[in-house]
């Protein structure tokens, strides 16, 4: 038995395969022109008129820039054009289909030829509308295209996808969503499909790529589709409960305010405190410069006191961000700002009062004691991961950094290691290269 | 009910506790007799190393450990001999305190796996890459990015679903897991869990030439990923294939860029053996330095010859390159060069003369259904193929279908196709490689006569 189903399994996957309908209709998309001429592709204009519809996007696309992955013969594309955007197509190859619809519809398309993952190199900039339809399996690497269309999108990406169960999903909703690996022509007798989600696979994948808010259009036939939206609704109008406190928001690698695009998972940790008794992860909207991002953990700390993790949204450009949180049913709290992808620009770095934190004398702590400090030229984005206290050659650790006083000094505290050698050490402040006059200290 | 056992199941693997609990994931027999008593004991350790297929000795070559964690691998391999280098995501304390405990040279360095193709560290005889791939978000591009670096042999040890009852569903759609957010033992921060199937099928498409499962075990399986073929039987049969091209798959040039995502070497050759299998075949892609394999993807008859197709393998430097395929029990057919990475380059083009392909006429071509021209062209950079080397009559580009060697003077013949929609009269031709165009000849394309 087991030998027999999985037969099935494997001729039902190779069963779609539409290779030669598309080659006798010479079309995969159909068109209607304006002089009434109509192409009788392999995918029928009612049909392609119905997936336009589904999609969660505004009838007017006048002042919007839409980028279509992977055209084909470009129906989706010159269908937004029809409705006002402004439409970058692309495709790994050029076809000639694509090139006569253009020319017929004397369209103003701008259709470019790149590979897939040469997209976030290509500089076309960001889109209210990305369509992804029909790609992400034909991609060998469908979470990483998922983040690559994520940072492209300014408001909503329309992802359709094969699945492997659009008729049967809602029967196995619990179980771990997962995909089926093509190493051939085991999908359709065709070599380029790589992958076979579940629905569950799918919508999870959307959110792990970094979109605030995933919708579910549809599943049906061998296809569903998702709306994968770039920011929160509005804040309720009317707000139920008050906006949580935000205590701290810091990078989870390195503890600082510091963010880089490009590392693979970079995690935005926020402290807030509220006085809801419980909170659930898919209570938090969280907001990052322009995009919205939802918590992957939620933990409760003490009395009302909370940490929740969140990814950095894909696509923030370099630069000081806001951050702030609310909740389903309020509005926003406090404000933080973050740095993304900031270089850390030092000239000069000055040093006074160096004390014991505890009791402010001057030039001396004890080993195992906290170390007070004020420094001038520190960069706007510093953190304790891009600057160094040293006493000697040893990096203390940097605990807390105030904000800038009225002449520009910022308090710094760090702890003095207990093993350190009693007697004079050489103390300095470094960051970015640049080195701040050596001054004595004396470790009691 | 089952699909929320098989839920229950995965949260279950979950060893956190124990961890915090020891402290320290590795275990370790220091020289002075210290013993440090980790998650994993020093006997399953050298088990596992016991069993990756690698000399005892060590010495000339060099080793990466991607995700060392507390760094037993780096510090066994370095015991061996090896030139190790070892990186991790976050540099951490436990690996520091036995290198300094150790005096080890091992050279540790803190990246993210994907910033690994960039840091120039070169290549490696050998790479481990032991418990990291269910930690990736893009697993198959963290086997690509392994096999790049590697030189011999990768050993790919990962979490799998199903280590204990694969054998039973061997003939279905190899499959993986996906874990949006901790339900793979509570942790955060892990992303797939693989079949066994699927964990060699990705080994393989990354681009080994051979995949081989060392075994299974404790939600674990083992892989030896190696780059060469196996050596030649001392017996050759004698028929090698008879090649007719190797080429790229996408512009049936020779030019291959190691920065798309999908390119694929294809070889037409004619050969006696009926069926030819793609377990059959060997390709092989050098230099001076490196010498990777490549397997069939899928072999098909083509006319009286065979198509097979192959990934290109990667991490192939810029440069010349050889490729040649043999049978498994063959000595190889003609040698092709390849270029890979290279853009082309060159100061002047030069159109000398322009004939009829078929007649031989100089200056016309007979156009029926379509016509052929030749030209010779001088100053063409050496990787000139079909597909960077372009001819155009007037405006409209032709199809470029052979480029040949270069004549003793230096001028290579240059065939391209005449559509039979082209204006029958006086034309003018020229070609372009590189961003530079040749100068125009005057083409009359006529009527073809028959």
């Amino acid at each position: 038995m087991p030998e027999n189903s999985t037969k099935t399994v494997r001729e039902s996957a190779r069963g779609l395969d539409f290779s030669q309908d598309l080659a006798a209709k010479g079309w995969y998309h159909s068109f209607e022109f304006p002089d009434g001429s109509v192409i009788d592709g392999y995918m029928p204009l009612a049909v392609q008129k119905e997936r336009y519809a589904r999609y969660p996007i505004p009838a007017d696309l006048h002042g919007k820039r839409v980028l279509d992955i992977g055209a084909w013969d470009g129906w989706f594309s010159f269908e937004s054009e029809r409705h006002g955007a402004q439409t970058i197509a692309i495709d790994c190859v050029q076809l000639p289909t694509f090139l006569q619809v253009h020319r017929r519809l004397k369209s103003q398309v701008d259709y470019r030829v790149l590979d897939f993952y040469e997209l976030p190199y290509a500089d076309l900039g960001k889109f209210e509308v990305v369509f992804f339809l029909g790609i992400l399996y034909h991609l060998r690497h469908p979470l990483l295209a998922l983040e690559i269309v994520c940072a492209l999108t300014k408001e909503v990406a329309i992802v359709e996808s094969f699945v492997i169960d659009a008729d049967t999903w809602k029967e196995h909703q619990n179980q771990i969503p997962s995909m089926e690996f093509y190493e051939t022509t085991e999908l359709g007798n065709q070599f380029d499909n790589w992958n076979g989600p579940t629905v569950a696979c799918l919508l999870a994948m959307c959110r792990a790529a970094g979109f605030a808010r995933v919708e579910f259009m549809y599943a049906a036939g061998n296809y569903s589709g998702a709306a994968c939206f770039r920011t929160w609704e509005p804040p309720p109008a009317q707000p139920a409960s008050d906006p949580p406190e935000l205590l701290s928001v810091i990078n989870t690698r390195t503890y600082g305010n510091n963010f880089s695009t490009r590392k693979s998972e970079e995690y935005i940790s926020c402290v807030f405190r509220t006085a809801r008794p419980a909170v659930l992860a898919k209570d938090l909207r969280l907001e990052a410069g322009p995009f919205g991002a939802a918590a992957v953990q939620i933990t409760h700390q003490a009395d009302g006191v909370w940490v929740a993790a969140f990814r950095l949204p894909p696509g923030l450009d370099p630069g000081w961000h806001r951050v702030r949180l609310r909740l389903a049913d309020s509005g926003f709290g406090r404000e933080f700002r973050i740095a993304v992808d900031m270089p850390v620009k030092v000239e000069r770095l000055a040093v006074r009062d160096v004390c014991d934190g505890i009791t402010w004398a001057r030039g001396e702590v004890p080993a195992g004691g906290c170390l007070s400090c004020w420094v001038h030229g520190l960069p706007e984005n510093c953190d304790a991961s891009n600057f160094r206290l040293l006493l000697d050659a040893s990096p203390l650790h940097i605990s807390w950094i105030g904000q800038p006083e009225p002449d520009g000094y910022r308090q710094v505290n760090s702890d003095v290691p207990v093993d350190l050698a009693r007697g004079e050490h050489v103390f300095t402040v470094e960051s970015a290269d640049v080195k701040s006059e050596p001054q004595s200290v004396k470790v009691l | 009910m089952e699909a929320s056992s098989a839920r229950e199941a995965r949260r279950r693997i979950d060893f956190s506790k124990e961890l915090a609990a020891k402290g320290w994931y590795h275990s370790f027999e220091l020289p002075d007799g210290a013993v440090i008593d980790g998650f994993m004991t020093v006997e399953q350790q050298k088990r596992r190393y016991a069993q990756f297929p690698i000399p005892e000795d060590l010495r000339g070559k060099r080793l990466l450990d991607i995700g060392a964690w507390d760094g037993w691998f780096s510090f066994e391999a370095e015991r061996h001999g090896a030139g190790v280098t070892a990186i991790d995501c976050v540099e951490l304390a436990s690996f520091l305190d036995i290198h300094a405990r150790l005096q080890s040279k091992v050279d540790y360095r803190i990246m993210d796996l994907y910033e690994l193709p960039d840091a120039g560290l070169g290549k490696f005889d050998i790479v481990f890459f032991l418990g990291v791939l269910y930690h990736v978000r893009h697993p198959l591009l963290a086997l690509e990015i392994v096999c790049a670096l590697t030189k011999d042999v990768a050993i790919v040890d990962s979490f799998v679903v199903d280590p204990d009852d694969w054998q039973e569903h061997t003939g279905e759609i190899p499959t993986m897991e996906f874990y949006e957010l901790d339900e793979l033992g509570n942790q955060f921060g892990n992303w797939v869990g693989p079949t066994v199937p699927c964990l060699l099928a990705m080994c393989r498409t990354a681009g080994f030439a051979r995949v081989e499962l060392l075994g299974t075990g404790d939600h674990h399986a083992v892989v030896a990923c190696y780059r060469k073929w196996e050596p030649a039987p001392a017996q050759l049969a004698g028929d090698a294939p008879e090649i007719l091209t190797i080429e790229n798959a996408r512009t049936n040039g020779i030019n291959f860029s190691t920065r798309k995502s999908d390119e694929y070497l294809t070889s037409i050759f004619h050969t006696g053996r009926n069926p030819v299998t793609p377990g059959m075949l060997r390709l092989e892609v050098n230099n001076e330095v490196d010498n990777f394999g490549a397997a069939a993807l899928f072999v098909s008859p083509e006319g009286n010859a065979w198509r097979a197709t192959f990934h290109l393998p990667p991490g192939l430097d810029p440069g010349w390159h050889t490729a040649r395929l043999r049978f498994r029990d063959s000595g190889f057919g003609r040698d092709f060069k390849i270029a890979v990475d290279m853009p082309p380059q060159t100061a002047h083009i030069e159109l000398k003369e322009v004939f009829d392909g078929v007649s031989w006429t100089k200056g016309e071509v007979q156009v029926g259904e379509r016509g052929f021209l030749s030209c010779w062209v001088g100053g063409l950079p050496e990787n000139a193929d079909r597909a960077n080397l372009r001819a155009f009559l007037g405006n409209r580009r032709l199809d470029v279908d052979y480029v040949g060697e270069p004549d003793p003077q230096g001028y290579r013949q240059v065939n391209a196709v005449v559509p039979g929609s082209a204006a029958k009269g006086e034309h003018e031709l020229r070609v372009e490689c590189a961003g530079v165009s040749s100068g125009t000849l005057p083409l009359r394309i006529q009527n073809s006569s028959r």
